[in-house]
């Protein structure tokens, strides 16, 4: 029972909701829950309006996918109400959500890989005649959900050939359809470049129009301030802050965010760059990658950009080993070497942190530590037998050094926030101190604070000499963070140049390029 | 506010606290219920029932980790049973005998391996194939006719000693245990098979060989297998190729019970040893009530669906 004098306003600001004259659609009062060894959530208050997007933003770990699985109801609150159009209600698992018109956009892709695009969009709704399902209907309206956001993906497709990219735009599909009242975008453009950015915006005002709420969650301030009305910020499991978003400057968010003022702003160290370490010439794979040449040196970063499926990841793929190209030689400090498998490129000092942390980077079973020294077990193994000082030693420093957050490093990662699982596979690489750093992007998911500190580290390394490739959908980071930027489109290399005057025009107007290849080729 | 996990919690005991409960519970319930239960000579004669099951499920636990399954093992422990005997027979020599166990152990279990891995077939199949031949080879050789084993230093070996008053047998599967605990917790094999069996791509982009651990694990299956046999045939005084039908179900069983996922990547040796008594106490406990052979089957089987669903059930709850 809540006594007369715990009551407490539901926001302590001085700015008003206009909560008088509209019902919220949803309303999450006083919200607390906690995990063995951590309050996720402690008595926190929120709410959407019709029409509105509110921007949900903290640290990793702060409690924000949290607070939205037990909107969704994939969790169940320790105490505190949920209120639909005003009413308690008890949302007692997805199913029930979405029956609510409540959908979410989860941070870590929940897409079926067995099942085509059409009937992962469908999933559960599939459209049937009698007791058979209406394969045709299901294809043309599966068409029409991705024809309506713009997206040019065959509703036939395999999943997997699908990369990360193109699946979220998928996620975003299947949600947008399942909405009536409430859509979640748990940091829905991790892995989106800009003009997959811009499909979505649109697709948030048409939501808008509709009168939908929309609660927005992602650690790119750019893209908060342009669609966020309201912003509530949260820190430690705990409500900070709710004001309309033209009340927050900058580094004021920030400061609230992290509790103390940071400075994100990278330091370019103008170190000495060395000889070519790993270069490569004429990589092709089918249609994904026709022609990439590129050449890593010692104490440089290069930055990869381009649009999704321009076929960076591969070309990384085919330099660490992980994909064998149909064409093309790999040189390493210039002679030409074959790797078999990615075992190879390790052994030749070469390290790479894929995008897809949940399918590529981490072993979800396993515990934190174990998944830190995945990559490196030679390093603490004895003949075999594993050093468990070496092991705590190793751990203890990466998740110190990156502020990874974790109840206990023998937690199972699948319990750590989205941004503290992305630190543990930045761990896991870096501490092998490879000679060459193939990153896939590596801030995906991550805090600003962190982002800044995972930037300055990244200079770091390539002033200790390590060579660096950087892909990176966020062209800022891109423009910041890299020596050299090359970018592809359509598999292709379309253009290089020093990251010291580039603009975030010249490298999209490569990325671009391929369109006039098509049509000169054509 | 608590910011510290507890030792119950690092250790993960909660979780397999609900098999041991429920072998707990099932010892006192059969000591309750039976007078023959709990005395010495039953107790003796319950690990030594128990043992072909637990070495068993040991090599089953590395195969499920790894994401993998074996059905062949009861028709192998059959056909390396023959191979032992006719080695003793013709032979003498223990030494060569253990050898023969272990050595056609090991090769079942790679031939399993390789077709799997190598050659892409599902281990359900490969094992399934390997479940027929197996046993029809063991029928071929010995006509269906048991081989006895008439050489007593191998019999004392291997089933009559009783170092510090405890069955022999019992004291291989406890040495047995803890080596491959030791292998699976300790080493960098050992993690290697959680990683394969939990997400076989990150490991192979961590730089782990995939499929040489699967075979790895495959070989290291076939050998404790084949040891599971050399037990085998000294507890039953002779080799046949009928024994050991359904033992593939029991030791996944247990595996299962135990809560060892059976997707591949979590669960332990621990857990497999709880899921090994609880079937033990059962199979011993039912036999001393003279509860009709037909109605052992149908409790044994509602009472592992069961002790999967509470176990399902308090840990949905719980997490
Ligand atoms: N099922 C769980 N079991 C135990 N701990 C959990 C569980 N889910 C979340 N946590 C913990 O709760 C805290 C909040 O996690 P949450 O995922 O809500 O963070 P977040 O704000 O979404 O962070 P990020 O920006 O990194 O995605 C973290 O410390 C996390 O480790
Ligand atoms: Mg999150």
């Amino acid at each position: 029972m809540q006594g007369f004098l715990d009551w407490k306003p539901l926001h302590h600001s001085s700015f008003e909701r206009k909560t008088f004259m509209t019902t919220p659609l949803v309303a999450l009062e006083r919200i607390s829950k906690s995990f063995p060894g951590v309050k996720a959530l402690d008595e926190v208050s929120f709410e959407v309006l019709p029409g509105e997007v509110h921007v949900l933003m903290g640290e990793n770990g702060a409690g924000k996918s949290t607070l939205m699985k037990i909107l969704s109801g994939a969790y169940q609150p320790d105490s505190g109400t949920i209120y639909i159009d005003g009413q308690p209600t008890a949302i007692t698992d997805p199913l029930h959500a979405n029956q609510l018109g409540i959908a979410m956009i989860y941070q870590e892709l929940t897409l079926l890989d067995n099942l085509d695009v059409g009937r992962n969009v469908l999933l559960g709704q599939e459209p049937t005649r009698g007791a058979l399902i209406d394969w045709r209907a299901l294809y043309a309206q599966a068409a029409d959900t991705l024809h309506a956001l713009g997206l040019d993906i065959d509703p036939h497709a395999p999943l997997d050939a699908l990369n990360m990219g193109e699946r979220q735009m998928v996620e975003i599909a299947r949600a947008a359809r399942r909405a009536s009242r409430v859509i979640v975008m748990d940091e829905p453009t991790s892995s989106l470049t800009k003009s997959e950015e811009e499909t979505l915006f649109a697709l948030i005002e048409r939501l808008k129009a509709r009168g939908l709420g929309i609660i927005y969650i992602s650690h790119r301030m750019d893209e908060v301030f342009r669609v966020a009305d309201w912003i509530t910020v949260l820190r430690d499991g705990r409500h900070i802050e709710t004001r309309p978003a033209s009340a927050f400057t900058r580094p004021e968010l920030i400061a609230l965010m992290v509790g103390r003022e940071i400075d994100t702003a990278v330091k370019r160290t103008d170190g000495a760059i060395g000889q070519v370490i790993l270069e490569a010439r004429g990589l092709r794979l089918g249609r994904r990658v026709r022609d990439v040449s590129l050449c890593l040196r010692a104490g440089e970063v290069v930055g990869l950009a381009g649009l999704v499926g321009a076929g960076r990841t591969q070309a990384a793929e085919i330099l660490f080993g992980a994909t064998q190209p149909d064409a093309g030689t790999i040189l390493l400090d210039g002679k030409p070497v074959h790797f078999a498998s990615p075992a190879d490129a390790i052994r030749a000092g070469i390290a790479y942190v894929p995008d897809d942390r949940k399918g590529a980077g981490l072993v979800l079973t396993l515990p934190v530590s174990t998944n830190l020294i995945l990559a490196a077990l030679e390093r603490v193994a004895n003949a075999g037998v594993l050093s468990i000082r070496a092991i705590r030693e190793t751990v203890a420093a990466w998740t110190q050094r990156l502020n990874i957050r974790a109840a206990s490093p023998r937690m199972n990662i699948e319990l750590l926030s989205g941004g503290n699982q992305q630190k543990v596979v930045l761990a896991k690489w870096l501490s092998r101190q490879p000679r060459v750093l193939i990153l896939n992007e590596p801030t995906r998911g991550i805090d600003v604070g962190a982002k800044a500190e995972v930037h300055a580290l990244i200079r770091e390394i390539a002033a200790q000499g390590v060579a660096v490739l950087m892909i990176s959908s966020e062209l800022p980071e891109i423009l910041s963070v890299s020596d050299r930027i090359v970018v592809m489109a359509a598999g292709r290399v379309t253009g290089e140049m020093p990251a010291r005057d580039a603009t975030e025009e010249d490298v999209l107007a490569l990325a671009f390029a391929d369109e006039l290849i098509m049509e000169h080729s054509v | 506010m608590t910011t510290r996990t507890s030792s119950a919690q690092r250790l993960s005991i909660p979780s397999e606290i609900g098999v041991l409960g429920a072998v707990i519970a099932l010892f006192i319930f059969f000591s309750l219920a039976s007078p023959f239960f709990f005395n010495p000579s039953n107790l003796t004669n319950l690990g030594r029932q128990t043992v072909l099951l637990a070495v068993t499920a040991f090599a089953m636990t590395f195969i499920i980790l790894s994401g993998e399954i074996d059905l062949s093992v009861g028709s192998v422990v059959s056909l390396i049973s023959i191979f032992v005997a006719m080695a003793l027979r013709d032979s003498g020599s223990i030494a060569l005998a253990v050898l023969i166990g272990v050595g056609s152990g090991v090769l079942i279990g790679t031939i399993n391996g390789v077709i799997t891995v190598i050659g892409r077939v599902p281990s359900f199949i490969t094992t399934l194939g390997m479940f027929s031949a197996a046993r029809g080879i063991a029928l071929a050789i010995t006509n269906a006719v048991a081989i006895p084993i008439l050489n007593d230093d191998y019999l004392f070996l291997f089933q009559d000693a009783r170092p510090l008053g405890i069955a022999v047998s019992v004291i291989y599967a406890v040495v047995l245990f803890a080596v491959l605990h030791f292998l699976l917790t300790r080493t960098r094999f050992g993690i290697s098979v959680y990683a394969v069996g939990g997400n076989a791509k990150a490991a192979r982009l961590s730089g782990i060989g995939v499929r040489r651990v699967k075979i790895e694990v495959f070989a290291l299956a076939g050998a404790i297998i084949g040891f599971a046999a050399i037990l085998q045939i000294a507890r039953l005084g002779s080799a046949s190729p009928e024994v050991a039908r359904n033992l593939e179900l029991d030791a996944i069983a247990a595996v299962v019970l135990g809560g060892t996922s059976f997707t591949g990547g979590r669960g332990s040796l621990i857990r497999t040893v709880f899921g090994v008594l609880l079937i033990g106490i059962l199979n011993n406990g039912m036999n001393l009530m003279n509860i009709d052979s037909y109605f052992q089957f149908i409790i044994k089987g509602a009472i592992i669906v069961l002790a999967v669903l509470l176990d399902r059930w308090t840990r949905g709850r719980s997490g």
